[in-house]
């Protein structure tokens, strides 16, 4: 009679479902999502409104990144308990990962103990405010981190240099670096906060110490080339890529890099030198046909970069930039069906990319043909990103053409206040100015135009 | 004042204002290559290099003039030297003149001309500078520039340390004008860039090893020259005075027209990769470059582009000269509409003339009307600068010249394919000069090509269509009565000897007339302010016209 009731018992759904909960923990406990979330989720369709089973298996399915799973289990969990505090703060940081940051916000700040207990969870609240603009109320949280030692305050920094909050980046890795154990990693952070803070001098001088006090990184050497790149001091930035590349031959961004900085300088022949050496130590690199073929538009040689684009395209699917360097490749060949083919192909496959509408409206107008078509597709291209300076141009300089001189003003404004350096808005402004009779402003438009145009007359590379 | 001269007093029933525009397209261009039968046998020896000095690349500029007065345009072919020595030896560089015998047959008649010349020739351009009746000839150059005084009896003489014009930079061209309305014409020289045999620097692709010619950003530029005629055969730079000598360019080549209607020439440069010039003659002996205030410095692209060579005519009949100029593959040939004013706009696309020509790279240019129906077509001479840029680029080295066809209504069509099989000659074309070699009203064109024969092309379009040729002579105004505005019916043209690209067409001012028979009127203007009209001409005829007195 015994046994037939332990039988029973055993038999019974919710014993059976506290089992699966026991195992699916003990898997979570080792590491092993996948078999730990079978076991719940087995759990779940014996007691369906199991809390802890849910609770597992929310956490486990935010470990996955399975973000949706993991909004749908803790909404489950929190429809049955509201009250429960750890899954307000699981749903919380979910809602972060989903970029709901509102709704996100208002439940961690709802549990403000739970998230004081753990760095994580106030880098979480932290980028929150970081996305709504409350920038003041991020910096304040992160300060939260200050009792909880380097390793938390590291944590702080990180967060605030992804949020942008470069200020605070800085002045939270500078506040360690007497205790942060791991110096090297310390320095080559700061200096990078330094480097997007645009303190190029100071980023330098962090990256010597960092070099005087023996790190010998190779990455320390590449950021320490750009620093003086962008100081315009390009011999010293060539010699520390150089020191980089000897420290770590066969990595490809180092050649990827010095690459890129010679295109910046127009010395495209170098650059094209270095590119055919990324490829040697990354023979399927996307990135690196891309550069080459930079390299040899820069030349002159569209021929051969428009083989190289191809490439970079075929080897990177999800590498925009090739296709759009192909397209333009095959622009500037005459090819212009295969170039609408790589435009419309680029429109396809990376959608909301608002460059691959802006190059083939471009193109259409260039052409002379499909006028409509091609407004459309530069009008597309600005609903998607209106800061596209040059949309804004081909549009504005349409527009004048066709004596639409009011909605033209409005586009070629536009264009010069995104780039105030283009001197070809400046130009076309003139003209609208002119055509409306505003004729200081079209003088001073035609000022800023010589000005311009002296600026890129000094500063261009004979090449 | 208006004098009017009755040359046939009966007004006609045709206006030409009037003229049907065509239905079904303009009428059929034809031209047929006659220099080999012609005995027009100059090749033009631009002595090409392995260090690709930007020279070679430049030179084929011609003038077409009546040097012996027995009215049948003669044609003068300038040529390239050695390099570096820059001398005329061997023979083969020497500039060459072929006198017009008629019937579309020429003789060399260099040598006892005595214009063989010295030196790397680039650009020619002729006018009757000092009034005696005789047309004279300036021949460009790098390093040296050349005045050849026509001495009315078959030869010149070099009076070029005489006149005061001598020149140690590189010139590509000369043009011939009366900026003061004095009755003699001054002297614009148009100057590229700082160049000498020891500046070779590498360009092209050097991790292949494949040489190109120099983007002109590796040369400094330079300022043009201006030339006062004092009428005593000799000139004064007034270069700095006239405001000339304050814009740097590239020159490349220069048209005049009065293109604000003040009764003062004006003067257009194209540069090479930098905004062009449109130096605006105030009256009072100086100038204003005003080309980015008119609109006229650069295409609406905003982008400096490779300008070449230009016309500065009215190609839509209103009255007023727009500008057309060449310019390399991938920046279409600009066309600058005349909107009066003061102010151009980039008529381009509208014309069609942009998708037209943007795989095309050109040097010679002309605005003339080839078919005779009333409205001026375009005519290039086509080629890339650099030899090398089918390695680069999609773009030709060697093309076919082009001619484009007015419809009449402010578009061109591209009738080059119907144009005869020879025309489809794709060679490395530079300069080009047009005028009607054989009087039969139509409108030919000689062309000069590097390494190979120049091209005589024979207008062998229909005869259906009438014409008129206008010989000025000035009394008051400079001899040639450059500088003359004419009026028929709706038409407007005037008197100028630069077109295209280094290269001159002294040879009258044509007009097409469509199927018009007489012309009820003909209006001038001439430089000295005199307006003469004409009433009751006759078509198809090459008319002398002498301004009066007052």
């Amino acid at each position: 009679m015994l046994l037939c009731l332990l039988l029973l018992w055993l038999q019974n759904p919710a014993t059976l479902a506290r089992e699966h909960v026991k195992q699916g923990f003990e898997l979570s406990q080792k590491g092993d999502l996948q078999s730990a979330n079978a076991h719940l989720e087995a759990a779940l369709k014996l007691e369906p409104n199991d809390v802890e089973a849910l609770y597992y298996l929310a956490v486990n399915q935010y470990r996955l990144e399975q973000f949706a799973r993991a909004k749908t289990s803790s909404e489950r969990i929190l429809a049955a308990k509201p009250e429960m505090k750890p899954a307000i703060l699981l749903l919380g940081a979910v809602l972060e990962k989903l970029k709901d940051y509102r709704r996100a916000t208002r439940l961690l700040e709802s549990v403000p103990d739970l998230v004081r207990q753990q760095p994580e969870w106030i880098a979480v609240l932290a980028r929150c405010y970081y996305h709504s603009d409350l920038v003041e109320k991020g910096r304040a949280t992160l300060d939260w981190l200050l009792p909880a030692g380097p390793a938390a305050i590291f944590l702080g920094a990180e967060t605030a240099a992804q949020s942008g909050d470069l200020g605070t980046a800085q002045r939270l890795f500078e506040s360690i670096r007497s205790t942060y154990p791991d110096r090297a990693q310390l320095g080559y952070e700061l200096a990078m906060v330094q480097y997007q803070a645009k303190l190029f001098a100071e980023s330098q001088a962090t990256l010597q110490q960092l070099t005087a006090a023996g790190t010998r990184e190779s990455r320390v050497y590449n950021l320490l080339s750009w620093c003086y790149h962008r100081q315009n001091r390009l011999p010293e930035a060539l010699a520390a890529m150089k020191q980089a590349i000897e420290l770590a031959p066969a990595a490809e961004t180092n050649y990827d890099h010095l690459a890129q900085m010679l295109i910046e300088e127009g010395r495209y022949a170098d650059a094209n030198e270095a590119a055919e050496k990324a490829l040697v130590v990354a023979p399927t690199s996307s990135a690196a046909y891309l550069l080459r073929g930079r390299s040899e538009a820069g030349i002159g040689n569209f021929k051969l970069a428009l083989q190289s684009y191809a490439r970079a395209a075929e080897l990177g699917p999800a590498n925009a930039d090739a296709l759009l360097g192909l397209g333009m490749a095959q622009q500037k060949l005459f090819q212009f069906r295969e170039a609408a083919s790589s435009f419309e192909n680029g429109i396809a496959r990376f959608r909301g990319n608002a460059l691959f509408y802006q190059a083939y409206g471009r193109m259409l107008l260039d052409n002379g043909s499909e006028e409509a078509r091609a407004v459309s597709l530069l009008e597309k291209a600005l609903a998607l990103d209106d800061q596209l300076g040059d949309a804004h141009y081909e549009l504005g300089k349409y527009l004048l053409g066709q004596d639409k001189v009011q909605p033209a003003l409005a586009h070629l404004e536009a264009a010069a206040k995104l780039d105030p350096r283009d001197s070809r808005a400046a130009l076309a402004l003139a003209g609208a100015y002119r055509r409306l009779g505003r004729n200081a402003e079209a003088g001073e438009q035609l000022r800023k135009f010589k000005e311009l145009e002296a600026l890129k007359n000094s500063s261009a590379p004979p090449q | 004042m208006v004098v009017t001269v009755g040359i046939g007093s009966l007004a006609t029933a045709i206006l030409l204002a009037q003229l049907p525009r065509p239905a079904t397209g303009p009428a059929p261009i034809r031209f047929r290559n006659v220099a080999a039968n012609a005995g027009v046998d100059f090749v033009l020896e631009n002595n090409p290099t392995a260090e690709k000095h930007l020279i070679e690349t430049m030179p084929g500029g011609i003038a077409v003039f009546d040097y012996d007065g027995d009215g049948l345009p003669d044609i003068f072919f300038t040529n390239g030297a050695s390099v570096p020595s820059l001398e005329k030896s061997p023979p083969r560089f020497h500039n060459r003149l072929f006198r017009n015998l008629g019937g579309m047959k020429f003789k060399d008649v260099t040598e006892e001309a005595g214009l063989a010349g010295a030196g790397y020739s680039i650009g020619a351009s002729a006018a009757d500078y000092d009034n005696d009746g005789h047309v004279d000839l300036f021949v460009a150059g790098v390093h040296a520039n050349h005045l050849y005084r026509n001495l009315g009896n078959g030869k010149f003489e070099d009076v070029t340390a005489k006149a005061g014009i001598g020149s140690a930079v590189w010139s590509i061209t000369g043009g011939w004008f009366d900026y003061d309305n004095d009755g003699l014409l001054d002297l614009f020289v148009v100057n590229y860039v700082k160049w000498s045999p020891e500046i070779a620097p590498f360009c092209g692709d050097p991790v292949r090893k494949i040489r190109a010619y120099c983007h002109p950003r590796f040369f400094d530029g330079l300022p043009n020259t201006l030339y006062h005629n004092r009428g005593d055969g000799t000139f004064e730079d007034v270069t700095e005075r006239a405001g000339i000598a304050a814009q740097m360019g590239k020159g490349m080549s220069v048209a005049f027209a009065d293109y604000d209607d003040d009764g003062f020439t004006d003067v257009f440069v194209t540069n090479d990769q930098l905004p062009n010039f449109l130096f605006h003659n105030l009256g009072n002996g100086k100038f204003a470059e005003v080309a980015l205030e008119a609109g006229a410095a650069l295409p609406d692209s905003g982008r400096n582009i490779s300008g070449m060579g230009v016309d500065f005519r009215d190609y839509d009949n209103d009255g007023r000269p727009d500008i057309v100029f060449t310019t390399l593959a991938g920046e279409t040939f600009p066309l600058f509409h005349n909107h009066g004013n003061g102010e151009f706009r980039d008529f381009t696309y509208r014309s069609r003339i942009g998708p037209l020509t943007n795989q095309r790279s050109g040097w010679g240019i002309g605005l003339f009307d080839f078919n005779n129906d009333g409205w001026k077509d375009l005519f290039t001479a086509n080629s890339h600068v650099n030899d090398t840029v089918e390695i680069f680029e999609a773009a030709k080295y060697k093309l076919a010249n082009s001619i484009f066809a007015n419809a009449g209504d402010g578009t061109f069509r591209d009738v080059s394919s119907g144009a005869g099989p020879d025309f489809q000659l794709a060679r490395a074309h530079r300069g080009a000069a047009f005028a009607d070699f054989n009087n039969d009203g139509k409108i030919d064109v000689v062309v000069s090509a590097l390494g190979e024969p120049a091209e005589l092309w024979q207008n062998v379009s229909a005869d259906d269509n009438s014409w008129l040729i206008l010989k000025l002579r000035g009394t008051r105004s400079n001899r040639d009565g450059i500088g003359a505005r004419i009026r028929i019916g709706n038409q407007y043209n005037h008197m100028t000897t630069n077109v295209g690209y280094a290269s001159s067409s002294h040879a009258g001012v044509h007009f097409g007339l469509g199927k018009a028979k007489q012309v009820d009127r003909i209006e001038i203007r001439w430089p000295s302010g005199i307006v003469q009209a004409l009433t009751g001409i006759r078509a198809n005829q090459v008319l002398q016209i002498t301004e009066p007195a007052k």
